[in-house]
């Protein structure tokens, strides 16, 4: 529930993007956990100042950091037989409500492509294994 | 080869800029100095929109992202860690992506003062 989410951070607040965001664990706002956070997106204005737009998650953004290429590769195979279809899901960072050792999305991971993984297991493996739900 | 920085779909739209591929990457000064690499990335929140305002290189950059900066700072120092290799604090101002392959400074290292372990050790 978005009830359960801290109250928004004072004007001023300041954020270490490596440690309190980056790689950190998304959980939703049914307290659902929805993937890693594999890329920060900024945006430069037009005054000089860099925002903050967006949190991705996706394999290939996050093979991105050490090989663009390998990263591709990834994408590229992703969208032949990917579940996800290569897909880097984006998140807007107004929907970061909290971070730190979770990031706190407001948003239901189970309507995005977020578990689609997940989903995917559930359908495919999960349900065929006798005396599953 | 590291990935580029900037979004190639987004050329009619205002600079996107991948933050995490920033990490690791060194920063020279307009001499070609070595300054330092990107360990940590710092924002504010500003107006309700969190706006990138400092990097943090060096050794000093990494124990702030490990969050044992006091403990971290100390065990370098008892393992003979020289001052200059704390790091630095670098204002988004200070720096200079127009190849954000290359990220450089726009002022000399030298102006940027003592690394950051320096002056806490100082008490600053």
């Amino acid at each position: 529930m978005a009830d359960d989410f801290p109250e928004p951070p004072e004007n001023g607040t300041r954020l270490r993007l490596v440690r309190d965001v980056l790689d950190s664990q998304m959980v939703d706002r049914k307290q659902c956990q929805s993937g890693k956070v594999d890329g920060i997106v900024a945006e430069l204005r037009d005054d000089g100042r860099l925002v903050i737009t967006a949190i991705e998650n996706g394999l290939p953004e996050a093979v991105r950091r050490v090989s663009p290429r390998v990263g591709d590769w990834i994408a590229a195979l992703g969208r032949r037989w990917g579940v996800r279809k290569g897909e880097v899901y984006r998140i807007p960072f107004a929907r970061v409500r909290n971070t730190g050792i979770d990031v706190r999305i407001d948003l239901d991971a189970a309507a995005t492509p977020l578990l689609a993984w997940e989903r995917w297991l559930r359908e495919h493996v999960v349900r065929r294994i006798p005396g599953a739900g | 080869m590291r990935a580029p920085l900037k979004s190639a779909e987004t050329r009619d739209r205002p600079l996107e800029v991948h933050l995490e591929r920033l990490i690791g990457r060194r920063i020279h000064d307009p001499e070609g100095r070595k300054v330092g690499v990107i360990e940590e990335i710092e924002a504010e929140l500003q107006d309700g929109e969190w706006v990138v305002t400092k990097v943090l290189t060096g050794p000093i950059g990494m124990l702030t992202r490990l969050s044992s900066l006091g403990i971290g700072a100390w065990l370098l120092g008892l393992l003979g860690a020289r001052k200059s290799a704390g790091g630095h604090e670098i204002a988004w101002r200070d720096l200079d992506l127009g190849d954000p392959m290359r990220p450089r400074l726009r002022c000399p290292a030298d102006a940027l003062g003592p690394p950051a372990a320096a002056r806490s050790k100082r008490g600053d």
